[in-house]
């Protein structure tokens, strides 16, 4: 008689503590007219489990998982192995000698028999594990004996309708016949699945009371852990084979009796996703159109909503659908800027909507900003709010007592697009639609009534600056930091090709913000205290100004008045800026110098990085965004005084090799701010969002 | 660590940091919306189990009881689902779902 040849596939998790127990008992197997070749599939194992079996059991085959997928191991064991019988079995376990004999023994009865269940105890007492799976309610399941003492009426094989793939073999023609193991299960009840299919496939399942396997229960999983899957894969075996159950089975569900909203509605979204691979077009209907009744009871009318388009993404029928709000989108401002710059990189891989309040174009964009936003669409949505108000701009400060949110109108919107996008702070937007992100550049607006960003699934900051008000005024933890794209890259520019320039490029504000007349102050001091150092040297304000700006009067009298080279270039072109970058030897910045609020702090600074990617050395403001671009005394100076930025501007004046050590430095430290960084981390992100957008699978944390 | 308990870390985090800069009327004003957001939840949950319409209730037109957490939760472990072929006929499906979706009558107060 030929030898009966048993392959056994047995899948580790940081099993190391049970493995010498287990290996030892097989050594006591009973191997008479049977070979045994053993298969270790591990999971990524951190406790050395894979080297201790390379080691202590040479004979083993050792198969490494690269994601922690029980399903996807047993196929990829099983595919290294050969032989008549193929076991599948637990680890953290010891076995009787009889194990094998037992279940060929009851192969032996039938050859429709496909698979074969060991009698399974718990390890630590005499209680009974497993001696087979049964359905007890609504497509739970509990092991058949489970915690009971063992009796006469577990003595005999037995059919069973299900098997536990904690000990079960299977005939390998069984296996040829009914596929691989479905590895979206990822751990628990793929084994319900597969006899689900073994059935179906005329199979028949039994449970072999000679062969013993004694088990650790949940040795190498937790109880959460198995709760988590349990439920969720529930749904996936309802949909898989019993589709027009899955409506029903929602209230008896875990996840909705204990309140886990969000767990409910993904393990749904991937079970009709699962659903629509396996079933025809009419009962895949049916079942959507019972949810269309029931989900709203259960989740609500918006999450219902948001289901059945989420769906059509899920399922690959359209893209993602973006919808941008910028409710002070009609001006050109540098948020702006670092929102189109994000709408430019999305319309690549989505259909992009502008939601707007007032009247702007995209091609405005094209103009302001030099961006191609011709894939993009755009809408505007109106307020009725602030419109009977005659304000022109959406001012989230006003909505203080009303009844209702006055931005529910663009919450309602945000409920067409897949990934709503608040690009420009206003808090009180709540974000409806399935993933959306909160753009930060600035908190100016304290926690109040109808507060929404904690809503958002992203929080995007423009810096650390941002990040530490966005913590302190709203107690929300930022999500990902991106610093605002710059790209003033001047081939012509060189570190020792510069002019005795200090230039200083901001917004002439009319409230005097960036501190234009400081710096001509300052600049005129230094010229009088140290004529023969500064001589030659020409300070540059540079910036744009609107129509009778008063402001712009006042730091245009200062530089008349002082007896110095200073020029004032109101609202230059966007070359007449290069050139000044390119011929500047030194940039200065002071936006924030003895301010106590916060917001008139730089958050971060573009204008500074231009002038560094143009080998200028910056002397900036030691506060706000100023303090991540400049690292003091390498790539330029931070001052908290004037009088410290004199003595650091003089320090580089008078060391023409030290401005010139300096400026290379600061041109290598504005790489960390320029577009293709922007575009990588957005990239990034993205793909993050995507995760969540097209499935969010949690899987076993490791 | 259980995704309850991580959120409370976070929130105890904050707290701390904001007390530590002596900025107590922070901490309070940000302890007082956390408490509102949580009477908030439990409100949607009893509306929805009395199903209640949320268009009618002051405030609350859109309860989203899928979004109870800030950003500072996020799951740790995530993967994309694999891209399944379809068995049900796409054209067939994509009408389907546009019309079921298009099916919600979601009402704007005030719009």
């Amino acid at each position: 008689m030929s030898e009966v040849r048993v392959a056994l596939v047995t899948v580790t998790y940081n099993a190391l503590e049970f493995l010498p127990d287990f290996f030892a008992s097989l050594q006591q197997l009973d191997l008479d007219g049977l070979s045994l070749d053993v298969c270790l599939v591990d999971n990524g194992s951190q406790d050395g489990t894979v080297d201790w079996v390379r080691q202590q059991q040479p004979s083993v085959t050792v198969v490494e998982n690269d994601e922690n997928n029980y399903a996807r191991a047993l196929n990829l064991g099983i595919a290294r192995t050969e032989g008549d019988y193929v076991l599948i079995s637990n680890n953290d376990a010891t076995v009787d000698s009889a194990w094998l004999q037992g279940m060929l023994e009851v192969f032996a009865r039938d050859e429709a028999i496909g698979a074969v269940q060991s009698k399974i105890f718990f390890a630590d007492n005499d209680l009974i594990n497993s001696v087979g799976v049964e359905e007890i309610e609504q497509y739970y399941f509990k092991d058949i004996g489970f915690e009971e003492e063992d009796s006469p009426r577990y003595a005999l094989p037995a059919q069973r309708e299900y098997v536990t793939g904690g000990s079960v073999m299977f005939r390998r023609r069984c296996l040829e016949d009914v596929g691989p193991w479905d590895e979206e299960f990822i751990m628990f009840m793929e084994d319900v699945d597969y006899s689900v299919r073994c059935r179906k496939h005329g199979w028949q399942l039994w449970y072999a009371p000679i062969s013993v396997l004694y088990h650790r229960y949940h040795g190498s999983s937790s109880q959460a852990l198995c709760e988590y899957f349990c439920t969720r894969n529930r749904f996936l075996l309802v949909a898989k084979h019993f589709p027009r159950e899955l409506a029903a089975c929602i209230p008896g569900s875990h996840f909705f009796k204990k309140g886990e909203y969000d767990l409910l509605y993904r393990s749904l979204l991937h079970s009709v996703r699962v659903m629509c691979g396996c079933q025809d077009t009419q009962t895949v209907i049916d079942v959507l159109r019972e949810l269309r009744k029931t989900l709203p009871r259960y989740l609500g009318e918006v999450a219902a909503c948001s289901f059945f388009s989420h769906l059509e993404v899920v399922l690959g029928l359209r893209r993602p659908r973006v919808g941008i709000y910028d409710h002070a989108g009609h001006f050109a401002g540098g948020g702006q800027r670092y929102v189109a710059e994000m709408a430019a990189i999305m319309q690549e891989r989505y259909d992009v909507t502008y939601i707007f309040n007032n009247d702007v174009t995209l091609e405005d964009y094209r103009e302001w900003f030099d961006l191609d936003l011709s894939a993009s669409s755009m809408k505007i949505i109106r307020i009725p709010f602030f419109d009977k108000k005659e304000r022109f701009t959406a001012d989230e400060g006003m909505v203080l007592g009303e009844k209702y949110n006055v931005f529910d109108i663009i919450a309602r919107e945000s409920l067409n697009y897949d990934i709503f996008v608040n690009a420009n702070m206003l808090g009180k937007v709540n974000p409806l639609s399935p993933a959306s992100i909160f753009v930060c550049h600035f908190p100016d607006q304290e926690k109040s009534h109808y507060f929404q960003v904690d809503k958002y699934d992203y929080l995007m900051i423009n810096g650390d600056y941002t990040g530490g008000w966005v913590r302190k005024r709203w107690g929300l933890e930022p999500t990902h930091k991106l610093y605002p794209p710059v790209n003033m890259y001047n081939a012509a520019s060189s570190a020792d090709d510069k002019e005795n320039i200090i230039l200083s490029v901001s917004r002439f504000e009319i409230s005097g913000s960036k501190k234009q007349v400081e710096l001509i102050e300052a600049f005129s001091a230094l010229c009088r205290q140290h004529p023969e150092q500064t001589r030659g040297w020409k300070l540059v304000l540079v910036g744009g100004s609107t129509p009778g700006n008063t402001y712009l009067d006042i730091v245009q009298e200062a530089a008349q008045k002082a007896a110095c080279d200073i020029e004032i270039r109101p609202n230059a072109a966007v070359s007449e800026v290069r050139d000044y970058y390119r011929r500047a030897a030194l940039f200065w910045h002071a936006c924030g110098l003895k301010e106590s609020k916060p917001h008139l702090v730089e958050h971060f600074g573009m204008t500074t990085v231009e002038s560094m990617q143009n080998y200028c050395v910056p002397i900036v403001i030691d506060g706000g965004g100023q303090r991540e671009i400049v690292e003091h005394g390498e790539s330029g100076f931070r001052f908290s005084s004037l009088e410290e930025l004199q003595a650091h501007s003089l320090s580089v004046m008078a060391d023409p090799k030290r401005r010139l050590e300096m400026a290379r430095n600061a041109y290598i430290r504005s790489h960390e701010f320029n577009n293709e960084v922007f575009r990588g981390k957005l990239e990034q992100l993205l793909d993050e969002v995507e995760n969540e957008l097209l499935g969010r699978d949690v899987l076993p944390r490791g | 660590m259980n995704r309850r308990l991580r959120y409370l870390r976070d929130r105890v985090v904050n707290a701390w940091w904001m007390l530590r800069r002596g900025e107590l009327k922070s901490m309070l004003r940000a302890a007082f919306l956390e408490l509102k957001h949580r009477v908030e939840s439990v409100q949607a949950w009893w509306y929805r189990r009395r199903k209640i319409d949320f268009s009618k209730i002051p405030g609350s037109a859109y309860a989203d009881s899928r979004k109870v957490c800030p950003p500072s939760y996020r799951p740790t472990v995530s993967r994309r689902l694999t891209e399944v072929p379809l068995e049900a006929d796409a054209q067939v499906l994509a009408a389907e779902l546009a019309g079921l979706r298009d099916s919600f009558d979601i009402p704007v107060k005030g719009g």
